[in-house]
Parts: C-alpha cells; sequence; structure tokens
C-alpha cells in the first residue's frame, strides 16, 4: 500500500523545498509508473511518462484545489499524461472480446491457480495484466492498489460511478478469459 | 452464488498476488533534476514600469498640481473642451461612414467573436478538468 502523504506541505513546496516534492515522489512513484507501464507497455516509455507526469504535478501545485485526495490528483494527471502518449505515438490497441466463462471453467482456474507458488502467481498477473487495453489494465491496477475505491476510481478516469462499476464489469472479464488463455497454454506448454 | 459472483471472487484472488513495479533507482533523482529545471524557467512576475520609476511620476504629478494650483491661472475653458470632442466625434462619424460593411460580413464578425467566446469557455474548462 501507498505511504500516507496526502497532506504533504504544498506550501512549502512552492516556497522552493525540492526535499517536500521528493518526498511525495518517492511516495507515488511505484503505482504511477507500474500504471504508465502497463499502459505504454514499454519500460523506457513509461519512465519517460512518470517523469512527465511528475513534473506536471509541479508545475500544477498551485491550481490543486483539495477537491479531491492530493492521491486522486496524482493519478488523474498520470492517467491522462498515458492516455496522451498513447495517442500522440498512435499505438494501436487490441481489443479483447469478452467471452462468457462458465461456472466449471472458474473452478479448473481456480484450482490451476491453487497450485501455483506466489512467485510464479504475481508473475502471472504481470503477464494477464500487460495484455489488457491501456485503460483496463490502469483502471485494474488503481482499484486492486487503491482500496477498491469507486468514487476515487470516477474523478481519476472522469466517468461516473456507475461507468466505472460497468468498466470493471467487463475488464474482469476480459483478465479472466487472458488468465484462462495464459493457464492453458501454460499447461499444454508443461506437458509438452 | 452465480458465475459473476464466482469469477469476480476469483478475480479478487489472483489480483491480490499482483505487485507494485519498481522505477529504476535513479528515477526520484531524474525528476528532481527536471522540476530543478522547471523552478529555473519559472516566470517571476516583474511589473513592467519599476516602483521608483512610479514614484517618480507620482511625485511630478503632484507636484505640477500643486504648482499649478499655487500659481496658474485655474479658469478652466468648458466650451473650448467640449468643441474639441465634437471634433473627435466628427471624424469618426465621416470615417464610419465611409466604410461599407456589408450584411454577410457583419454577421460573420458577430458569429465568428460569438463562436470564440464560446470555445474559450469550453477549452477553459476542459483544460481545468485535465488537472481537477
Amino acid at each position: 500500500m501507498e505511504p500516507n502523504t496526502d497532506q504533504p506541505n504544498i506550501e512549502a513546496i512552492l516556497n522552493g523545498d525540492s526535499r517536500e516534492f521528493a518526498k511525495i515522489v518517492d511516495a507515488y512513484k511505484n503505482l504511477v509508473f507500474t500504471v504508465a507501464l502497463r499502459m505504454v507497455k514499454n519500460t523506457e516509455e513509461a519512465e519517460e511518462v512518470a517523469q512527465d507526469t511528475f513534473v506536471k504535478v509541479y508545475r500544477s501545485l498551485e491550481k490543486f484545489k483539495g477537491d479531491s485526495k492530493f492521491s486522486t490528483w496524482i493519478y488523474r494527471i498520470a492517467y491522462n499524461t498515458c492516455l496522451d502518449r498513447i495517442k500522440k505515438h498512435k499505438k494501436e490497441t487490441h481489443h479483447i472480446a469478452i467471452d462468457e466463462i462458465e461456472g466449471f471453467e472458474i473452478k479448473h482456474m481456480d484450482n490451476a491457480l491453487h497450485h501455483l507458488i506466489d512467485k510464479e502467481k504475481s508473475k502471472l498477473v504481470k503477464k494477464c495484466v500487460e495484455r489488457l487495453a491501456p485503460k483496463d489494465a490502469a483502471l485494474i491496477t488503481f482499484f486492486y492498489f487503491e482500496d477498491k475505491n469507486l468514487a476515487e476510481l470516477a474523478v481519476v478516469m472522469d466517468l461516473t460511478e456507475n461507468n466505472v462499476k460497468v468498466a470493471l464489469f467487463r475488464a474482469r472479464k476480459r483478465l479472466a478469459k487472458v488468465l484462462k488463455e495464459q493457464l492453458n497454454s501454460e499447461t499444454i506448454y508443461n506437458y509438452e | 452464488m452465480n458465475d459473476q459472483e464466482e469469477l469476480n471472487q476469483l478475480m479478487d484472488r489472483f489480483m491480490n498476488d499482483d505487485k507494485l513495479e519498481t522505477p529504476p533507482l535513479d528515477f526520484t533523482e531524474k525528476v528532481m533534476t527536471a522540476v530543478h529545471t522547471v523552478q529555473r524557467r519559472k516566470i517571476v512576475y516583474r511589473p513592467l514600469v519599476p516602483k521608483y520609476v512610479m514614484i517618480i511620476v507620482l511625485l511630478c504629478v503632484v507636484t505640477f498640481t500643486v504648482v499649478g494650483i499655487a500659481y496658474g491661472d485655474m479658469t478652466l475653458d468648458i466650451s473650448q473642451y467640449l468643441s474639441g470632442l465634437q471634433d473627435v466625434n466628427l471624424w469618426f462619424t465621416n470615417f464610419f461612414h465611409s466604410v461599407k460593411i456589408s450584411n454577410t460580413l457583419s454577421y460573420t464578425i458577430v458569429l465568428t467573436g460569438l463562436m470564440v467566446c464560446i470555445q474559450v469557455f469550453f477549452l477553459k474548462k476542459h483544460f481545468d478538468k485535465r488537472f481537477i
């Protein structure tokens, strides 16, 4: 979980205290970088986008009115910066069709996951989220790392809470589909 | 429990194993270097006319007023002033009389003005929203 830096000393930063700003960077860099990496799908670009995000945060600190949580404000800037980068480089995002997953398939996936050790599981999560479209990947990442707060997510992604629920429902289904494919391919690979 | 709820629970359990990525070790350092560059470039408000010049101008105005009141001839010829104003008015009337603007052009100017005003409002709202 992210450390509690939700009340940063903005006045000190505006007066030139760069150490205060470094604290903010340290507190939010991991989630900002993770979201950037999962959206732009390239480590170097993700680093650039994350840096741009913090520079934008610094430039706009005066504009932060406190209407939302400070973290929400930073994540919104990060999300928009990623979208701008994707638009600028006209990256093609392949959309995964939503398939109905039957009850027995869910149990099959659950069993398969039980046999994996923690390290393998986190590797698999990473692989699956990477395959999602940028918006889905961002939504899933923010949702699970930001205490499943739909209201904050709605602000970050500029959607209504109901739309976030719908988007999350679809993103989870797509993630399940990717997971199913991944587990199938890994099982086949293990048998070969 | 229906399939959807089961799937949601499975996804929740699956995502419990998700871990945050870490940027390179010198990430904060790089950001701070970029921030320092921004700090240096930041525009500092400086008045167009320095304070001391403003004070000198103010002193001159006060001095001339005081001297004018004390030693000058304070009778003000209002009729001369009014005729001057009328001359200016006449010049404007003559000038605009010779310029002919068609209806289409005037409608275009008004509509363009309106569109610019509306777009400025929406653009401002859009950019404000991007940074909350």
